[in-house]
């Protein structure tokens, strides 16, 4: 072997590698090579071992090979070169003027094929110097497609190229998952056999435009609909338009979840927000109604003042169907085996039923325990059931069952866990995709004397008690609906705390602080409470009830302060009373449930706080159950 | 040190191109003499081989000899010599022997003139170039 280095005047030093057994050939290239423009440094061998031994050492720019030496030959030495040093480019020096082998040798990669004797060095090094460009070019465009096979094989989204008449050409493994096919099955196949009828004339305006985006439903052979996202660019060689594919089923799926759940968190509000006013409202006419009974003296009187005080009872369980799907009705949260709530209701569900529809009821008592209000859960069991009641008018099976259900990450409704599930299915006839969407909202009904509170009750219960509903329907096949409620696990399991003993027309002594910003409640419940023996000291914001507590001389045994109040809230007047008065106790009153005194930051035991509206004797009890309390 | 190849134009023939040889070597007298002198030492071993491979009646030594020497004469631009050489590497690579110590008497004769008009050429004395 032997090393000439040529022209070295020029920054960039080609590295040649001259495969020639022939001194004499070999001589006469090297000479060849002589540039002053082109610097290079020429390595010659005279046996293609020799080659392979310099190619694990160095990596040559361009090999100048002669194809018969005396340890290979032809092609061969050809083929064996090629494979050793893929990155250079390769010029075979031939004796033989064989148009049959140039053409096998430069169709297999070879950069050019000269023949002994008929190239100067001019015409040797332009060669040389254009075979390595077109060999860096070949590289170059061999990593591009490297890079967009890649990009191809491993794309999350479907990609496919079709031909003009929509055709696939190839599709990669993402495109074959989507139209669930097999790969090779794709090629061949027509777009338009996966789309929904019309999607010709779609595929034909794509064509005329040139590229466009859309969607489309994808109809699949397991008879399933996948909704397709498309990106479509044409010609991106001539005759061959590529499309890009994304599934967006499930992102719709959860699109429209998110909206339903934004639009009953909404309709929520609006729920929770009107029964509280009506409630204070509720709470004066109640409130007048008893004081109107207690003080008359005729019959006809007393009769009125009782369908007042009937029809504001009336108006109350509305008001807390509308509480209960706002999620802000008072709960009273116990560990409960659901099993035996359903099992308590089953001589209703009986009744409820009649002899037309047949009842199934599979709870398994082994479920988990869940942390849920009893009556409420009871009130759950309850409207589903005649919600599939009233959809079987000409009767049916009703099925109702209790289990386990493991919810895993993938699960696009239930976060992963434990849960008891209840299932209430009918095989009636079923809804319409329009009134599945609507089906939890409040006064949404399909029946004429629906009330359409009966299943927005339910999910507003199930939701504040931190489960889930979902509901499967086929028209005139029936509906499911699923209850998932979270399994307590044992160290969560904490004992009820102990009811008081209930007190009701018990005479008082004591002195409370009453403040609530409602007047006309306000004065009805002075005027009750001191009928019944307190003394009542009124005020009509927090300010007025932080100045009568100072102003005061003697004892306040108990605070009774609404929650939200101009001028001072409830949270001000309470802070200042356990500052000043340690003694006195508390008793919360609002239109909202109990966790709205929480989320007004007050420390309070949840037994020390009483719903709007109330009966006065319900109020008359929780004060004597709090300051009987206080006594022991 | 450059000759002008017009010099050797009287020496143009069918079977040798003294321009085209002039040109590949750009005209450098000093290359042209030293790729003469080599050719002078391989060509004897080379004529030997193809001998060697035609009394042993080696058809494919024949071809791989006579193909080296082709590539040799071509260089030269020895055109009728690359010929008979060729008949040659023909004769090896379809396994035919017979006719082939023509051929080599035949080839040897054309080299004989090469390298009498190469001698020409670079003007150098006889002895440099005898095999």
């Amino acid at each position: 072997m032997s090393t000439l280095v040529m022209g070295a005047r020029q920054t960039e030093l080609l590295r040649v590698l001259l495969v020639e057994d022939n001194a004499v050939d070999a001589r006469f290239i090297t000479a060849l090579l002589r540039s002053p423009a082109t610097p290079l440094q020429c390595t010659h061998v005279t046996r293609l071992g020799a080659a392979l031994e310099h190619l694990r050492r160095d990596a040559p720019d361009v090999i100048l090979l002669d194809l018969n030496l005396e340890d290979s030959a032809g092609y061969e030495t050809f083929g064996r070169m090629q494979q050793a040093a893929s990155g250079a480019a390769i010029l075979v020096l031939s004796g033989s003027d064989d148009e049959e082998l140039a053409i096998k040798t430069v169709r297999e990669g070879a950069q050019d094929y000269l023949v002994k004797g008929t190239f100067d060095g001019r015409l040797l090094l332009r060669s040389i110097r254009y075979a390595i460009e077109r060999k860096r070019s070949e590289e170059a465009l061999r990593q591009s497609e490297a890079t967009v096979r890649a990009i191809f094989e491993n794309s999350l989204d479907g990609i496919v190229i079709f031909e003009d008449d929509g055709i696939c050409l190839e599709a990669n493994a993402a495109a074959a998952t989507l139209l669930n096919l097999p790969r090779g099955d794709l090629i061949g196949r027509r777009l338009c056999d996966f789309c929904e009828k019309g999607f010709e004339e779609v595929w034909a305006e794509l064509r005329l435009a040139e590229s466009g985006r859309g969607r489309f439903w994808a109809d699949l052979k397991d008879g399933s609909l996948r909704l397709v996202d498309y990106c479509f660019t044409a010609n991106v060689l001539p005759g061959q338009h590529l499309a890009m594919l994304r599934d967006i089923t499930e992102q719709q799926d959860m699109e429209e979840q998110l909206r339903d759940s934004q639009k009953m968190e909404a309709i929520g509000r609006l729920a929770g927000g009107v029964a509280h006013d009506f409630n204070n409202i509720l709470g004066i006419i109640s409130g007048h109604a008893e004081l109107l009974e207690s003080n008359a003296t005729g019959v006809v009187e007393r009769g009125r003042a009782e369908k007042i005080i009937s029809a504001t009872e009336k108006a109350a369980s509305l008001t807390r169907q509308l509480l209960a799907f706002g999620r802000k009705q008072v709960m009273s949260l116990k560990v409960l085996d659901l099993a035996a709530v359903l099992d308590g209701l089953s001589s209703m569900i009986d009744c409820m039923m009649g002899a037309e529809v047949q009842i199934s009821i599979h709870a398994n008592r082994n479920v988990g325990q869940v942390r849920a209000d009893q009556s409420q859960m009871e009130q759950v069991i309850m409207n589903l059931t005649a919600n599939a009641h009233e959809a079987m008018p000409e009767g049916g099976t009703l099925t109702i069952t209790i289990d386990s259900h493991q919810s895993s990450a993938d699960d696009p409704v239930l976060p992963p866990g434990e849960y008891t599930r209840l299932s209430v299915s009918d095989t009636g006839a079923g809804m319409s995709q329009e009134v599945q969407s609507r089906v939890f909202e409040p006064f949404f009904t399909t029946k004429l004397n629906g009330s359409g509170l009966g299943l927005s009750t339910v999910y507003g219960i199930v939701k504040q008690s931190g489960g889930y509903i979902t509901v499967q329907s086929t028209p005139q096949r029936g509906s499911t609906f699923n209850v998932y409620l979270p399994v307590v696990r044992g160290n969560e399991i904490t004992p009820a705390p102990a009811e008081y003993r209930k007190h009701s027309q018990v005479p008082g002594h004591e002195t409370i602080l009453l403040v609530d910003n409602e007047e006309d409640l306000r004065n009805a419940a002075c005027e009750y409470l001191e009928s019944c023996g307190y003394r009542v000291l009124s005020a009509g914001d927090g300010k007025e009830a932080v100045e009568i507590c100072d102003r005061h001389t003697g004892p306040i045994s108990l605070l009774i302060s609404d929650i939200v109040m101009p001028k001072m809230s409830g949270r001000g007047v309470v802070e200042h009373v356990r500052k000043t008065r340690p003694a006195t106790s508390v008793l919360m009153i609002s239109g909202y449930a109990n966790d709205a005194v929480w989320s007004h930051g007050i420390a309070l035991d949840p037994s020390c706080f009483l719903q709007k509206p109330f009966t006065f004797q319900a109020l008359s009890a929780k004060i004597r159950g709090i300051l009987d309390k206080e006594s022991y | 040190m450059r000759k002008k190849s017009k010099q050797n134009r009287h020496l143009k023939s069918e079977q040798f191109d003294p321009e085209s040889l002039w040109k590949r070597v750009d005209g450098d007298l000093a290359l042209l003499c030293e790729l003469v002198e080599l050719f002078a030492a391989e060509v004897p071993p080379m004529l030997a081989r193809i001998e060697a491979a035609i009394k042993n009646g080696s058809a494919s030594e024949l071809e791989k000899a006579s193909h080296k020497i082709k590539g040799s004469v071509l260089q030269f631009s020895a055109h009728s010599a690359a010929a008979v050489a060729l008949e040659l590497e023909e004769n090896g690579r379809l396994g035919s022997i017979a006719g082939a110590e023509a051929l080599l008497i035949k080839l040897r004769a054309e080299i004989d003139v090469l390298q009498q008009t190469l001698r020409g050429m670079v003007g150098g004395g006889a002895g440099r170039f005898q095999e």
